[in-house]
Order: structure tokens, then C-alpha cells, then sequence
């Protein structure tokens, strides 16, 4: 019994490594290649979300390969100390197999997975993508050379015993060892698959919670349409597989089946209860003949049975029935899961793809742009609603750079400078359309709309057109189709950038379960004054009372009169300032201000009350309902969800001049009555044609006048500095973000403090 | 000249004379009960929206009670962009009756407005789109569509600078 102990002890310790370590190097091998994949449509495409998708996933790679590293080191010792025996027997063919495994594979990974991981912005691209293939090469490598090993294990060939040790006759049998091809393909698709379900898995995951980065929606697809292609192929494989262990290991095959008796017409047991005492299953569910069909390709094939395989001294010579008939079912079960899973997300994603990317993909954003001093911020930039079909394009600028957002074929977006590569002559002649090359007016030059120059008029012999191909912005990301873009480099993410109005943002986004759309028709207002005041104003709970008091009173005249019919009450009482309200220093430079509704169920977004109740937690829908918003993204950006909702995009033309263009959001797919109300409530009040706006544009712009007063340089921004309290209050923790200072009353304007300090940082260059 | 098209092209010019010397009341007068105003907004370089319910418009008042709010807004003094108050010139032209054969008459003008305020002075051009009732024997506005069309826009738009 001691010595059955050891040996049972040995087999645990092995087995618990064992089945830890696969794991790891069950997802390098096929993530190596896949990162590959992720690396070459970077490199083609110059797309950033690639290199998003690759630098995501390269770290999941690393980790992977450390914990392989580190959990196979602890086999190889295993081999010595819980196998002495056996490798005692097989060292002669067993090691060198391994040392060939760590001396062309592991070298290779080792030595180039770290360009890989720290090489991208440090050595050319081709070095970056040739340390990448090595990698993945490497991998499949070490998997080779690791399978041959296991494979010889099973179906060993080519060698003597000499003295009770095996001698290698020929290496290129041992290694090309009858079941070797099977196994090692059957383990390269394995690996494909898991990390096809891993990477749709991790990124299902980001999806679900809120994650929109676009190299979501790729490594999303990608997984998916691995897992899709490839698990036909691993049914196959497998079919390959078990008849080739048919052929050389019957008593495997006959555990896998649960088949005690040789015989033709064996069933395919579904469900069975083995028992080794009995040799007999004790309960079994099974398919007529489906074991001989599989296996022999015929209903009455001849299956090997169990007791064939019984020593005359009664031992069992073949494998522990349970284990393997158990395994053989929950591996065949999640295939068939796979296949099932992977082609329904398949199939919905290409219909979705159908609906939504041939004709209206979504809903983001455009904002337009900075004056020069803040070129290098982030800047908010397209709606891509307005980028409604592949190769649509979207022209805006950044600061005074003007820019376009191209749609891609693969739906991506592009922004490049607006500006043909020839002469420099503008590539759009609206301010937006579609198309799936530009060519430049003046002098005929055609781009496509990656923005490669693939027509330049009486081309000259010679030219190389990748010189003239159109210049890209350095960054574009979008958060809930809002798109943003940056002419600097070395910005942050945009997440880390948008930070506490992340929520702000959601809760706007969450409105429709089919997304915002941006309503046909806008307008564009110039103002006389400096933006900023314009980027005040829009969060200036304090103004509401004086400037929009003729606003309130003028709607009490009206519905007074109780004439005016179509459109919903008006709060008198909320421009008052009679109810409760607040204001956020967001951080960033961003900043919000709120006020209760008293009459919530008069706005547009009422109709939708129970469905977000119940897709929505309360908080979010307490916000929502109850809590009239306007949201400042720094720097040119104001959203706003009111009785009306609007995106306000602020253009610095100079010191003393912003233009201002306004669009109304709303949810799709709500009812005509809401839609109307939202809309007649926005040109009530919004616009320079509106009865509260205009208002505001003159006292903006006498303000801006009055600020030219050297005599008087200070403006005041006091208001509210002793109940300014910092981090969240009660609102701030229950819709969960986290101000950098939180005030109970809009009427407080200390929040302007966290604006100016961050456009002083910039204009001191003091934030990259 | 026929004594329609002199009705027409005064009832069009009484109105701009009445907006360019603030007699609001008399203006408001000249609509019907029901009357629409609408000035749509522009949906892109080349087109205005057309669906004033579903889309964006600059303004659009559903009956004379727009208008009432926005003389009430003129005239309370507590507005920051009415007061001081815009001094306008409409000239109007081009009258034209498109259409007399049915109840309603419809008729186009054009209008160029010179405007003098605090931005100095800016000028600028609609197209008008009438729809006439005769209520009581006299020509009323029952429908006025302004293309106004400048798009980005100088300083506040009121009802007199269109």
C-alpha cells in the first residue's frame, strides 16, 4: 500500500501541475499568431485600434508565458523526482526531445518576447512584427516539439530496447510518430479555440460593462469569427483523431465509448454509469449505432470492446474507464457548445452588421475644435450618426486645423487632415457626405478613404504615391459614440481624459436601448467674446434667475392662456431657482451643474420611465427622471438633458470670437409626440433664434466688452468658496463618480475654479 | 397691376413696415388665429429640413401664440437681447401669387433686412412663402415660412429680423 501511495501521490502532484500548466501555454500558442494578426492589420491598415487590440493583449500573452515558464519548470523536475523509472526508460528519446523543446522554441519565445512587449515605439515596425512572428512561431514550435514527446508516449515507434532501456533507431519515426500529426493538430486547434472563446469572452465582458473602445468591437469579431471558422475544423480534426487512436490505442477508444463487448452495431452512449467492478455500464442512454457509424463509417463497424482488453490474471489493460469516458463527453459537450455559441454570436453579428453598418452604425459624436493654444488637448470631435454609412465622412476641425472622420470599410473611423496632399485644397465639398474615395477639385488627386492616394493626374514616372497618402490625426477614440480626436500624440486615454463625466455620459447614452441619433437640422451662432465665457455659461447655474427670468415668465403668459397647445408645461419654478440644485467640479477641467425637476413627468424621456426602471439601477434612473443636466467637457464640448437635450460644440475662431453650433440628441426610436415636445422646447429655448439663448449671447458678449477694462481686470468667482466641500456628495457616490469638489447650489461658481486651473496648465505647457 | 396682386403685395409690405416701426400689436393682427410660423433651419449646405414637427427648426410657432410670446418678450424690457432694441429696414420684392385657385392664396416675396445694434450694422436676405386666408373680408397670413439664408448666424434672431 506505501508504494501504491507514492505512486498515487506521483500522480496527483504530476496531474495538479499538469492540468495548471496547459492552461498557460494553451493560450500563447494561438494568441502569439493571433497577436500577429492584430500586429500586420496595424501595420496595413495604420489603425489604431489594432495596435489597442494588440497592446491589450500582449500583456494577457506575457502573463501567460511567465506562468507557463514557471509551472513547466516544475515539471521537468517532476520528471525526475515522481518519474525516475520511466525516465529512466525513455530518457534516451524523452530528453532530448525536451532540450530540442527548450533550444529552438523557448529560446526563440524568450528571447523576443520582450521587443514584442516594450519594442513597439522603440525599433522599427518590421522588427516589432518580424519579434512577434518568432514569438508565435516559437510557440507552435515548442508545442511540436512537446507533442512528438507525448505522442511518441502513446504510439512510440522507432527505437529498441537495450537492456530495458529505449535507444532511438530512427529519430525521424520517433518523432513522426503515427499519432503525432493528429495530436499536434488537434492541440493547435484547441488552443485556437480557447483563445477564439477567451478573447470574445474578456471582450464580451469589457462590451457589457460599457467598455466601448474600438478595439473592443475588433478583438470582439475577431474572436468570434475564429471560434466560428475553426471549431467545424477541430470536429474534424477530432474525427481524424479518434479513428487514428481507434487504429493504434483500442482500449482508449473503447473507454471513450463505454463499451464493455467487441461487436458491430454499438450505440453512441450519451449518458452511461461505467462500472469497472461489474465491467458492465448500469444505466445507459444511447444512440443505435452511433459509436460504429463515427468510428467505422458504417452501422454495423466492429467496435473494440473493454474485456478485450483484460489480462489473463484479470488485470485491466486498459485505461481507467471512468476518467476517460467522462472527459471524452465534457470535451465533446463543450465543442458542441462552441459550435452552437459561436455561430449564434456569429450569425447575430453579421445581421447586426447588416442592420446597423450598412446603414446606420450607431451613434457618435463630432465636436469641433480648439483655438491653436490648446491644439495639442484632446478635443471632442464627430457624431458619427452623421458618418451614418460605411465611407461616410464628417468634416470639423481641431482648432482651427480643419480635419475630416472617415468611416472605413471595416467600420472603423479615420480622421485626417482636410487637406490634399498636392496643393492642399480642402477634400470635401460639404461638410459632410459619403464616398468611398475623395478627389481633390482643384487638381484631381483620389484618395481612398483609408486615405491612401491611389490617383494623382498624368502621374509622372516614378512617383511614389505612399508619399502623398493623406496625414492622420494622432489620436481618435470614441466613449458611447462620442468621438473625440487629439493632434498630439502624447495624450492620455480618452477614458482616463473623460473620467468623472463618464457617468454623466452613460446616463445619456442609456436612454435608448438603440442609441442616440442627432435629429436632422442644426445651427451655428457666432459670438462675439471669448470661448471660455461660453464654456461658463453652459454650467452657470447663477444666471438662470436674472437672464431667464422674461423666459419664464413669457411660457407662465402662455400657458396662462392655456392656448398654446402641443407642448408640455414649462418649470417657471426651476428657472427661479426654487428647487433643489448642485454643481460638480469634475476634474479635467470639466464641470456640471444640475437642478430637481418638479414636474418630471412633462419631459420627453418621462415615456421611457419603466423601461429604465427596469434595464437601469435606481440611481441612474433617479438621475435621469429627476435631475435637469448640463455636463462641460473640457474643452469645447456641452451636453445638455433637460425638458430638451442638446450637444453644443464651442469653435474658438480667436480671442474674441467662438462660434457655436448646436444639434438636438435624442433617443431613437422614441414616440413623435416626445420627439416633438423635445424639439419645440430646444428652439423655445436654445437657439440664437430661441427666447432664452439669444439672452444669454448678449450678455455674453457685453461681458467679454466689460472684461477689456484693464482698470477693473478681476472678475469674481467667490460664490460658494466656504460650502464648496471636496470629493462626492450623497448624488455624486449614488450615481458613482467621484468630483474633485461637490457644491449644494448652482448658484456657486467656485466650480469654474477647476476649469480655469486646467486651461492654465495648458496655456503654461505644464500638461503634455 | 391686378387689385389681388396690390392687395397681396400690400398686405406683405404693412407687415414689414409694422415690424420696422414696432407696432406689434397691429403686426400680430395681420395673422389668423391659427396661424404658423416657421423658419426652418438648414439640414445641410444646400437644403433646409422640411419636417418642421420631427426636425430642427429656428422657429417655429404653431399658432398666433408664438407670436404673442414673442411680442410679450419684446415688449416686457427684461430681455438682454431686445434690449436696447435692434433698429430694422425690411425692403421687400419680388411679390408674386403663386397659386389663387383654391381658398387660400399662396404668394412669395423676397426680403433683404438691414439691421443697425449693438454689432453695427449687418444686412441680410430671406425668402418668404405665404399662405393668405381672407377672414372678416380681410387678407390674413395663415402660414409664413421664412428661408432665411444666412446659417451661421451674427447675434440673436428675433421675429423683426427676419
Amino acid at each position: 500500500m506505501d508504494a501504491l501511495d507514492t505512486l498515487l501521490l506521483s500522480r496527483i502532484q504530476f496531474a495538479a501541475n499538469i492540468s495548471f500548466h496547459i492552461l498557460f501555454p494553451t493560450i500563447t500558442i494561438a494568441l502569439g499568431w493571433v497577436l500577429l494578426f492584430f500586429r500586420l492589420r496595424f501595420a496595413r491598415t495604420g489603425d489604431e485600434k489594432w495596435m489597442a487590440a494588440y497592446r491589450f493583449w500582449v500583456k494577457v500573452f506575457a502573463l501567460s508565458f511567465a506562468m507557463g515558464v514557471v509551472s513547466g519548470i516544475t515539471m521537468s523536475f517532476q520528471f525526475g523526482t515522481n518519474w525516475p523509472g520511466f525516465m529512466e526508460t525513455v530518457g534516451n528519446i524523452a530528453g532530448p526531445l525536451l532540450a530540442y523543446e527548450v533550444l529552438t522554441a523557448f529560446f526563440l519565445e524568450a528571447a523576443f518576447v520582450g521587443i514584442m512587449l516594450f519594442g513597439f515605439s522603440r525599433v522599427p515596425a518590421w522588427l516589432h512584427i518580424t519579434a512577434t512572428a518568432l514569438v508565435a512561431f516559437g510557440t507552435t514550435l515548442s508545442t511540436f516539439w512537446i507533442i512528438v514527446l507525448n505522442s511518441w508516449m502513446h504510439t512510440p515507434q522507432g527505437y529498441e530496447m537495450i537492456d530495458g532501456v529505449a535507444h532511438a533507431t530512427s529519430w525521424w519515426e520517433v518523432i513522426f510518430n503515427p499519432s503525432m500529426p493528429y495530436r499536434f493538430a488537434h492541440m493547435m486547434l484547441a488552443s485556437f479555440l480557447t483563445v477564439s472563446f477567451l478573447v470574445a469572452g474578456v471582450s464580451a465582458f469589457r462590451w457589457i460593462i460599457g467598455d466601448r473602445s474600438r478595439d473592443v468591437r475588433v478583438t470582439l469579431k475577431t474572436g468570434v469569427a475564429m471560434g466560428a471558422l475553426l471549431i467545424p475544423a477541430q470536429i474534424f480534426m477530432g474525427d481524424l483523431h479518434g479513428l487514428n487512436t481507434l487504429e493504434y490505442q483500442p482500449q482508449k477508444v473503447a473507454a471513450m465509448e463505454g463499451n464493455w463487448q467487441t461487436g458491430p452495431n454499438v450505440p453512441l452512449l450519451l449518458f452511461a454509469l461505467p462500472d469497472e467492478e461489474a465491467r458492465e455500464n448500469r444505466f445507459e442512454i444511447g444512440i443505435p449505432n452511433g459509436a460504429s457509424l463515427i468510428l467505422r463509417h458504417s452501422a454495423d463497424g466492429v467496435v473494440p470492446g473493454l474485456d478485450d482488453f483484460v489480462a489473463e490474471d484479470g488485470t485491466a489493460m486498459h485505461p481507467p474507464v471512468n476518467p476517460v469516458f467522462w472527459s471524452f463527453r465534457v470535451m465533446v459537450g463543450t465543442g458542441l457548445a462552441m459550435l452552437a455559441l459561436s455561430w449564434a454570436a456569429a450569425f447575430f453579428m453579421w445581421r447586426r452588421r447588416d442592420r446597423h453598418e450598412g446603414r446606420l452604425p450607431g451613434h457618435w459624436l463630432a465636436v469641433e475644435g480648439l483655438p491653436r493654444p490648446l491644439l495639442w488637448a484632446l478635443v471632442p470631435m464627430a457624431f458619427s450618426g452623421w458618418i451614418a454609412t460605411l465611407a461616410g465622412w464628417y468634416t470639423t476641425e481641431i482648432g482651427r486645423q480643419p480635419v475630416y472622420v472617415h468611416r472605413q470599410e471595416d467600420g472603423s473611423l479615420k480622421c485626417f487632415i482636410n487637406a490634399c496632399s498636392h496643393r492642399a485644397a480642402i477634400m470635401t465639398p460639404y461638410r459632410q457626405g459619403n464616398a468611398k474615395t475623395l478627389t481633390c477639385r482643384f487638381h484631381g488627386w483620389t484618395y481612398k478613404c483609408s486615405g491612401e492616394c491611389i490617383g494623382i493626374k498624368n502621374e509622372e514616372e516614378g512617383t511614389d504615391r505612399n508619399h502623398y497618402n493623406l496625414r492622420e490625426i494622432a489620436r481618435l477614440d470614441s466613449y458611447k459614440g462620442f468621438v473625440f480626436g487629439s493632434l498630439n500624440p502624447d495624450v492620455g486615454s480618452l477614458e482616463d481624459w473623460l473620467g468623472a463625466t463618464k457617468p454623466w455620459i452613460d446616463i445619456i447614452a442609456a436612454q435608448s436601448p438603440d442609441g442616440l441619433e442627432v435629429v436632422p437640422g442644426n445651427s451655428t451662432y457666432a459670438i462675439d467674446g471669448n470661448w471660455k465665457l461660453q464654456c461658463e455659461n453652459g454650467v452657470d447655474g447663477y444666471h438662470v434667475s436674472t437672464v431667464h427670468r422674461v423666459f419664464a415668465h413669457t411660457i407662465s403668459m402662455r400657458e396662462s392662456k392655456g392656448e398654446y397647445t402641443g407642448i408640455k408645461k414649462t418649470e417657471a419654478g426651476r428657472i427661479a431657482g426654487n428647487v433643489a440644485t448642485g454643481g460638480y467640479d469634475l476634474g479635467n477641467g470639466h464641470m456640471a451643474i444640475w437642478a430637481t425637476h418638479t414636474t418630471p413627468e412633462v419631459r420627453p424621456i418621462w415615456e421611457a420611465k419603466e423601461r429604465l426602471e427596469k434595464e437601469l439601477p435606481p440611481a441612474q434612473v433617479d438621475w435621469i427622471l429627476n435631475r435637469g443636466r448640463n455636463l462641460y467637457i473640457f474643452p469645447n464640448l456641452l451636453l445638455m438633458d433637460n425638458p430638451s437635450t442638446q450637444i453644443r460644440l464651442m469653435k474658438p475662431v480667436s480671442t474674441d470670437r467662438v462660434d457655436v453650433t448646436v444639434y438636438c440628441i435624442a433617443p431613437k426610436g422614441e414616440s413623435k409626440t416626445a420627439r416633438a415636445g423635445r424639439l419645440r422646447k430646444f428652439e423655445d429655448f436654445y437657439l440664437t433664434a430661441g427666447m432664452a439663448t439669444s439672452d444669454d449671447i448678449a450678455a455674453l458678449e457685453d461681458t467679454h466688452e466689460g472684461s477689456l477694462a484693464r482698470e477693473a481686470k478681476w472678475s469674481e468667482f467667490h460664490r460658494g468658496i466656504d460650502c464648496f466641500t471636496k470629493g462626492a456628495d450623497e448624488g455624486a457616490k449614488a450615481l458613482g463618480f467621484e468630483p474633485a469638489a461637490s457644491s449644494d447650489n448652482w448658484d456657486h461658481e467656485v466650480l469654474f475654479h477647476g476649469f480655469y486651473r486646467n486651461w492654465l496648465k495648458y496655456m503654461n505647457g505644464e500638461t503634455a | 397691376m391686378s387689385d389681388l396682386q396690390t392687395e397681396v403685395t400690400n398686405l406683405i409690405y404693412r407687415e414689414s413696415t409694422l415690424l420696422d416701426r414696432r407696432q406689434w400689436d397691429d403686426w400680430i393682427d395681420l395673422y389668423t388665429e391659427d396661424a404658423v410660423y416657421w423658419v426652418p433651419s438648414w439640414a445641410n449646405e444646400e437644403e433646409t429640413v422640411e419636417d418642421p414637427e420631427l426636425q430642427l427648426n429656428l422657429i417655429y410657432l404653431r399658432n398666433r401664440g408664438g407670436l404673442e410670446d414673442r411680442v410679450f418678450r419684446i415688449e416686457s424690457r427684461d430681455s438682454y437681447a431686445s434690449v436696447p432694441l435692434d433698429r430694422t429696414v425690411h425692403v421687400v420684392g419680388n411679390v408674386l401669387i403663386e397659386d389663387d385657385s383654391g381658398d387660400e392664396i399662396e404668394a412669395t416675396a423676397n426680403c433683404v433686412v438691414h439691421t443697425y445694434g449693438k454689432k453695427g450694422s449687418l444686412t441680410r436676405g430671406s425668402l418668404y412663402d405665404f399662405t393668405l386666408r381672407r377672414v372678416d373680408d380681410e387678407l390674413r397670413i395663415s402660414r409664413k415660412k421664412i428661408t432665411f439664408v444666412d446659417d451661421r448666424l451674427e447675434g440673436p434672431i428675433d421675429v423683426y429680423h427676419l
